[in-house]
């Protein structure tokens, strides 16, 4: 079946099995960034933006996503040209293996998309659904903190 | 689940007519459920999201909501209805990647013991709202709740809150054991105008909805009879007796204030 989006900005047209999850056919396609942690909910190291909402692909089938709008870690920034957020994380110490970092960074490029200063409570909100096994997160709370100071005196 | 064939009706009668001619169908609404599952059986899906299900409107004081509208749309909604309380069991359930998705109707439908619409909707007294081809049908929670099998494979097309709990200031607590788990009990009472009435959930084997008497000994010649009768939840989270605590403790702290 053909499924239609608009994949960080450009628009595709993807062929998918009935019963695929739209995590195998990212993956197949070449976006590699989100990867298969727990395929149950859990870990958000799946993560894609759809229509501006954070949610775990290993959970929607590739059908629910045609006509819709996704943005995968690809569309943030390149190894040459980070996003302030993904340099800040480097920054911090808030990557050590790198498995939940992808899900992480669109998780707060959702956050600071729409607040500017978030609270710690939102920030904890935001990374709600995005496990992280190395860091403690402590690390990825300053580095969502950081990353706002930065992009608010940009 | 070894999936042949994916719908995505654009109307209510192709939606019958995909499911009569696809007896061995499921109904996707998120899909944070049946994407876990297996279904050995299932060899269709049949996508819901275009049947237009995701409205939240206000109608003479009663709150329509659609099946397939998502726990995040709920929240945002911020609807003041009953003091908020459908946005404050909504935050609970799921991580926001969970609630960006998964649907009110996914959650009633899933038919988990625990979950934390239930409750809600038993305790708000709501209507379901289904179809089928042969027309629709208007159940009552405590009728769904009782009778959970005869609604299979109907489709549900909305819920309705009674505008009688509109201006009710809720008494809610969820007991988890952890900020984003699935809940362990939900304690929620409701005044109206027959008085106070209280729901458990999660907790016991079904949600339950007792009427409050101003007795002493309403807890020990009532309540916990009643829970015990309906069973508490040996489950993962704890066993009976534990239930049983969390339950009493919900109690006494509704009682103080
Ligand atoms: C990590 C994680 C954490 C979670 N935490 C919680 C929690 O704390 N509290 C809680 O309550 N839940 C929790 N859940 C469960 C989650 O809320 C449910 O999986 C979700 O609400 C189901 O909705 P959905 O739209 O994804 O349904 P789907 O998976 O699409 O469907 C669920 C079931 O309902 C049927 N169905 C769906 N819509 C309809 C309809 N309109 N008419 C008839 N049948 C229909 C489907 O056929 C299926 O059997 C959690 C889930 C995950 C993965
Ligand atoms: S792989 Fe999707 S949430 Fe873990
Ligand atoms: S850095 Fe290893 S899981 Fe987060």
């Amino acid at each position: 079946m053909d499924i239609k989006v608009t994949i960080n900005g450009v628009k595709k047209v993807f062929n998918a099995d009935p019963g695929e999850k739209l995590l195998d056919l990212l993956r197949r396609e070449g976006y590699k960034g989100a990867k298969r942690g727990c395929s149950t909910g859990d870990c958000g190291s799946c993560a894609v933006i759809i229509n501006g909402k954070l949610v775990n692909s290993c959970l929607i089938f590739a059908g629910q996503a045609d006509g819709h709008t996704l943005t995968t870690i690809e569309a943030i920034g390149t190894v040459n040209e980070p996003h302030i957020i993904q340099r800040t994380f480097v920054e911090e110490g808030a990557v050590q293996c790198g498995f939940c970092t992808p899900g992480m960074i669109l998780a707060t490029k959702v956050l600071l998309d729409k607040e500017k200063d978030p609270t710690l409570t939102q920030i904890r909100e935001a990374l709600s659904g995005n496990l992280c096994r190395c860091t403690g997160y402590v690390k990825i709370e300053n580095a969502v903190i950081r990353s706002a100071d930065k992009m608010r005196s940009e | 689940m070894k999936v042949k064939k994916y719908f995505r009706p654009r109307d209510l009668n192709e939606f019958h007519r995909l499911s009569a001619e696809n007896p061995d169908h499921k109904i996707l609404a998120g899909g944070t459920y049946v994407a876990k599952m297996k279904f050995p059986k299932v060899d269709t899906i049949i996508d819901i999201q275009d049947l237009g299900l995701k409205g939240i409107k206000e109608e003479n004081g009663d709150i329509h909501i659609g099946a397939n509208v998502t726990f995040t749309d709920l929240i945002e909604a911020e609807l003041s209805y009953c003091g908020g309380l459908v946005g404050q069991v909504s935050s609970h359930c799921g991580p926001i990647t969970i609630r960006n998705i998964a649907t009110i109707g996914g959650n009633v439908m899933a038919g988990y013991h625990w979950n934390d619409t239930t409750p809600l909707l038993l305790a708000l007294e709501a209507t379901l709202m289904f179809t089928s081809d042969s027309g629709v049908k208007a159940v009552p929670v405590s009728s769904f709740i009782a009778n959970r099998s005869t609604y299979t494979g109907l489709l549900l097309t909305s819920i309705i809150l009674p505008s009688k709990y509109k201006d009710t200031k809720p008494f809610y607590k969820r007991f988890a054991r952890t900020r984003s788990d699935i809940p362990t009990s939900i304690f929620i009472v409701l005044n109206s105008e027959e008085g106070d009435h209280i729901t458990v959930g999660s907790a016991t084997v079904k949600p339950v909805r007792i009427m409050y008497s101003a007795d002493d000994e309403f807890l020990i010649n009532t309540l916990l009879p009643r829970l015990n009768e309906v069973k508490f939840m040996d489950d993962l989270r704890g066993k009976p007796e534990f239930k049983e605590k969390i339950v009493i403790s919900q109690y006494r702290e509704w009682k103080e204030k």
